[in-house]
C-alpha cells in the first residue's frame, strides 16, 4: 500500500524530473520555441487555438490523458512488483552478454573506478541514443500494423484535442512493452560496452539525462503532441522529425495515414518509406476513424484491447 | 484467558516494573539490575540478570580466531585450539580480547568469566550441507581446526583457506546465532519448558524464562549499556578503541560503570552485534538508515521487562505471545545481519577477482592479492553457512547459496576444493571460469536482496550499473510517441 502511494505521490514528480518529456523547464522552452517560431518564420509555424479549445471535447481528452498519468504508474507498479522489471531485466541480459559474448567485460566490469574516456563516453551515449531511437522506430511501427497491438495503441490515438500530457496516453499493456523494449536496449547498449572498454565510460549527462535526449526535450518535443504545427522545413524533416511530421501521424485524413513512426531522427522512417515531409503546414484534424471506446472512459479504454480480442475469436 | 481488563494491568505493571528495574542512568536504558523474582530465594544475589557463560564462549571465539593465525609448532598450536573448542579445563587465559594501550580489559582468563565451558557443546549437531562429506558443525569445526594447525598462520594458500575466518564466521552462526534462534528463543519459550514461577535451577537467583531469555542476549554479544552508545561507537568498542582517533574516548564508552576497566560480561561488544552495529554505521555513512543493533537490543530489553513484570509467577499466554512476537523480531533481524555480511563478502570477493585478473595480465605478483581473496572468501563461506545455522530451514536458497559459493574459492589455475577424501585431504577439480565465478558472486547478492531484503549492502557489485542504467532509462516509463 505504501508502494502504491509513494508510486502515486511520484507521478507529480515527473514535472520537476529532467528525465520526462514534461519536465516544466521542457515546457517553458516549447513555449519559448512556439512563440519565436511563430514571429520569425510564420510559414513553418502557425497555430490553429479554436482547435485547442473546443468546449466539452477539450475537458474529455484532458480527462482521459490525466487520468491516465495518474493510474497508469500505480498499474505498472502492481505489476512491477510481481515480476523482473527494466532494471532486473537490464542486469540480467548484461550477465548474459558478458558472459557470454564479450571478452573479459565481466573482469573489467568490477575493475574499480578508472577514469572516464571522454571519447567512449561520447559515443556509447551516441550510440545509446541512436539505438534506442532505432528501437521506438520499430516498435511504433508494430503497433501501428500489427492488428492486435493497434488495439491498444488507439488509445494514444483517440485524442482530438492533443496536449504535452497526451504523451502519457498509453494503455498500460504498451507501457509494459516501452518498459520492455527499453531495458533491452539498454542492456545490449552496454553489455556490448563493456566489452570494448570495460568500465572507462560513463554516459554523458547533464541533471542526470542522456545529453542528447536533453537537447531533443529542450528543443521543443513537447510541441509534438500540440496544435503549434511547427515544420522544420524540407530538407532538415528529411534528418528529424519535426513537430508538425509528428502532427500528420496524429492526423485523422487517409492521405497522412501509417507515416512518421520515428522518434527524434527521420532517417529510420526514410529508410522504412514511411516518411512524410511536411507540406506547408495547415490546420490539421486528430482522432480516430474507426471505432474506439467513449471518449473519456478509462475503464472502457482499458478493456477495448481485450475485449476485441476475444471477440475476434468468437 | 487473559481479558482485556487484566491484559491493561499486566501492560501497566510491566511498564511500571520496568521503570523502577531498568532506570536510565545515563539517560538511556540498560539491560541490567532486574530484581530476583524466583519465590523463596534466600541467597546473596540482589539480581537476576546472568549471562556469563555466553560471554565466556564469545572469548573462547576470539581467543580461538587469535590462536589460529598464529604461527605455532603444529602440535602445539593443535592443543591449544582444541583447549578452547572443546576443553573445559581451568586455568585458560583469555587470549583475545586483552588490554591494549588504553583500553583495559578487567578480565584475563577464562575462568574470570565463566570456568567449564566450550564451544563444541554449543555447535550445532546438523550435518553442514554446504561442505562435502555430509559432516556435523562440531566435525566441520575439528577438522578445520587440525588443518588450520599444519598451516602457516592459518592460511591454505594450495586449497584457498584462510581458517581463522572460517572458523570465526562458522561459528558466530552455528554456536550464537543458533543457540540464541533455535534454542532459547523457540523451545526455551514453550510454556512447559523452563517456567517463570521455578528456578532455572534449585537455588539460583533467577526463574526459568529469565534465565532462558538472559543466555539469548549473552549469545547477541552487546554491551548492557547499548542504547547509549551509537553504531559506531559499538563498533569501535569492539575494535578495542584501536580504530578511532582517541583510544581514551572510546574505552569510557566502553566503561560503563566508570571503575576504569571494561568488563567482559557486561561492557564488551562480541560478534553478532559487532557485525549488526557495522552495517548500521555503513548504513549512516552511506545516507541510509539501519537499526540492526539498537533494534535487537531494544527488543531483547522488552522481553526482559516482560519476564520481570511476571515478579516469579507463569506468563500468561499474552505475555508468551509477546515474548514470541519479540523473539520474530529478533531472528529476523539478526539473520538480516548475516545476510548483509554474506552480500558485503560477496562483493570483496568480486572485487578481488578483478584486481587478480589486473594482476595476472600484466605478470604481476598476485601473492598478497590472493591472500585477500582468501580472506574474504573464507569470511564469505563462513557466513554463509552461518545463516543457515538458524531455526529456519532455508531449502532452496540454502542449495543455491552453497552451489554459487563452491566448497572452496576459484584458484588461479582455475581449480577449485570438489570433495574431502576418507583421509580428509581436499580434492580439486576444474571449476567454474573466472567471469563464470564473478558471475556466482553477482547471484549471491542478488539472493540476499531477494531472499532476506539487506538494506545496507556494503560493496554492492552492481550499484554502478545500476546508476548507468537509471540515467540510461530516463526516458523509459509510460511515454508514448
Amino acid at each position: 500500500m505504501d508502494h502504491l502511494l509513494s508510486t502515486l505521490l511520484g507521478v507529480f514528480e515527473t514535472f520537476i524530473d529532467p528525465s520526462k518529456r514534461i519536465f516544466g523547464l521542457y515546457l517553458v522552452s516549447a513555449v519559448v520555441m512556439a512563440l519565436l517560431s511563430m514571429r520569425l518564420m510564420p510559414r513553418l509555424c502557425q497555430v490553429h487555438f479554436r482547435q485547442v479549445y473546443r468546449g466539452r471535447l477539450f475537458w474529455t481528452d484532458l480527462a482521459t490523458d490525466l487520468g491516465l498519468f495518474l493510474l497508469n504508474p500505480v498499474i505498472i507498479a502492481l505489476f512491477a512488483s510481481y515480476l523482473y522489471f527494466q532494471e532486473d531485466l537490464s542486469l540480467v541480459i548484461i550477465f548474459w552478454i558478458m558472459e557470454n559474448i564479450s571478452q573479459h567485460g565481466f573482469e573489467r566490469l568490477f575493475a574499480g573506478v578508472t577514469p572516464a574516456n571522454f571519447y567512449a563516453s561520447i559515443f556509447f551515449t551516441l550510440v545509446l541514443f541512436l539505438i534506442n531511437d532505432l528501437s521506438k522506430y520499430f516498435m511504433h511501427r508494430l503497433l501501428h500494423e500489427n492488428k492486435t497491438l493497434w488495439q491498444f495503441h488507439k488509445l494514444h490515438h483517440s485524442a482530438r484535442v492533443i496536449t504535452p500530457l497526451t504523451v502519457f496516453r498509453t494503455h498500460p499493456i504498451e507501457a509494459l512493452l516501452f518498459i520492455l523494449r527499453s531495458g533491452l536496449v539498454q542492456a545490449l547498449v552496454i553489455g556490448v560496452s563493456y566489452g570494448f572498454w570495460g568500465n572507462s565510460f560513463t554516459i554523458v549527462s547533464y541533471f542526470g539525462c542522456n545529453v542528447f535526449v536533453l537537447v531533443f526535450n529542450v528543443f521543443g518535443a513537447n510541441l509534438r503532441h500540440s496544435h503549434v504545427h511547427l515544420s522544420y522545413g524540407r530538407r532538415l524533416e528529411g534528418i528529424f522529425i519535426s513537430p508538425y511530421q509528428h502532427q500528420l501521424h496524429h492526423s485523422i485524413a487517409a492521405a497522412d495515414k501509417n507515416c512518421n513512426y520515428g522518434v527524434a531522427l527521420a532517417l529510420w522512417d526514410r529508410l522504412g518509406g514511411t516518411l512524410i515531409r511536411g507540406r506547408p503546414v495547415a490546420k490539421l484534424y486528430y482522432g480516430l476513424v474507426d471505432e474506439a471506446p467513449r471518449f473519456g472512459d478509462i475503464k472502457a479504454h482499458y478493456g477495448h484491447p481485450i475485449k476485441s480480442f476475444f471477440q475476434k475469436r468468437s | 484467558m487473559l481479558t482485556p481488563r487484566k491484559t491493561i494491568r499486566t501492560t501497566l505493571s510491566a511498564a511500571a516494573l520496568a521503570m523502577v528495574t531498568s532506570a536510565p542512568v545515563n539517560g538511556a536504558e540498560i539491560y541490567a539490575n532486574f530484581p530476583v523474582t524466583v519465590k523463596g530465594y534466600a541467597g546473596p544475589k540482589t539480581t537476576s540478570v546472568s549471562y556469563s557463560g555466553q560471554i565466556a564462549r564469545h572469548v573462547l571465539h576470539d581467543s580461538l580466531k587469535k590462536l589460529i593465525s598464529s604461527d605455532l609448532p603444529e602440535d602445539e598450536k593443535y592443543d591449544r585450539l582444541m583447549a578452547f573448542f572443546s576443553g573445559k579445563a581451568n586455568g585458560r587465559a583469555i587470549v583475545a580480547p586483552k588490554s591494549q594501550g588504553d583500553f583495559k580489559i578487567k578480565q584475563t582468563t577464562i575462568d574470570a568469566l565463566r570456568g567449564g565451558k566450550n564451544l563444541s557443546g554449543k555447535t550445532a549437531k546438523f550435518v553442514v550441507a554446504g561442505m562435502p562429506r555430509g559432516i556435523t558443525g562440531p566435525e566441520l569445526v575439528r577438522f578445520w581446526l587440525a588443518k588450520a594447525a599444519a598451516s602457516k598462520n592459518g592460511v591454505d594458500l594450495q586449497n584457498g583457506y584462510d581458517y581463522a575466518q572460517l572458523v570465526s564466521k562458522f561459528i558466530i552462526g552455528a554456536v550464537s546465532f543458533n543457540q540464541a534462534v533455535d534454542g532459547y528463543l523457540d523451545q526455551g519459550l514453550a510454556a512447559t519448558v523452563k517456567p517463570n514461577d521455578q528456578a532455572y535451577k534449585k537455588g539460583q537467583a533467577y526463574t526459568g524464562k529469565e534465565h532462558v531469555w538472559d543466555e539469548a542476549f549473552g549469545y547477541f554479544g552487546a554491551p548492557a549499556h547499548t542504547l547509549s552508545l551509537t553504531a559506531g561507537d559499538l563498533y569501535h568498542i569492539a575494535k578495542l578503541g584501536k580504530k578511532a582517533k582517541d583510544q581514551k574516548a572510546v574505552m569510557a564508552l566502553a566503561d560503563y560503570n566508570g571503575d576504569g576497566v571494561v568488563d567482559l560480561k557486561t561492557e564488551m561488544v562480541f560478534g553478532p552485534a559487532y557485525y549488526a552495529a557495522a552495517f548500521d554505521k555503513a548504513a549512516t555513512t552511506a545516507g541510509l538508515t539501519s537499526n540492526y543493533s539498537h533494534g535487537i537490543f531494544r527488543a531483547f530489553l522488552d522481553g526482559r521487562k516482560i519476564i520481570s513484570a511476571a515478579n516469579g509467577e507463569k506468563l500468561s499466554p499474552s505475555q508468551r505471545a509477546a515474548l514470541v512476537d519479540l523473539a520474530a523480531q529478533i531472528e529476523t533481524a539478526w539473520q538480516t545481519v548475516l545476510a548483509e555480511a554474506v552480500f558485503k563478502y560477496a562483493g570483496s570477493v568480486l572485487k578481488d577477482m578483478s584486481k587478480l585478473q589486473t594482476i595476472v595480465d600484466a605478470n604481476g605478483d598476485p601473492k598478497k592479492q590472493f591472500k585477500k581473496y582468501l580472506k574474504h572468501w573464507s569470511e564469505l563461506k563462513g557466513f554463509s553457512l552461518a545463516i543457515q545455522s538458524g531455526r529456519q530451514d532455508l531449502g532452496d536458497t540454502a542449495s543455491k547459496l552453497n552451489r554459487l559459493i563452491g566448497a572452496g574459492p576459484l584458484l588461479l589455475n582455475a581449480s577449485q576444493v570438489v570433495d574431502i577424501d576418507r583421509s580428509g585431504n581436499y580434492v580439486r577439480d576444474q571449476g567454474e571460469t573466472w567471469a563464470g565465478y564473478m558471475v556466482h558472486m553477482v547471484k549471491v547478492q542478488r539472493l540476499m536482496v531477494d531472499e532476506f531484503g539487506v538494506r545496507v549492502k556494503v560493496n554492492d557489485a552492481t550499484s554502478d550499473l545500476t546508476a548507468l542504467l537509471k540515467v540510461a532509462g530516463g526516458g523509459a516509463n509510460a511515454e508514448n510517441d
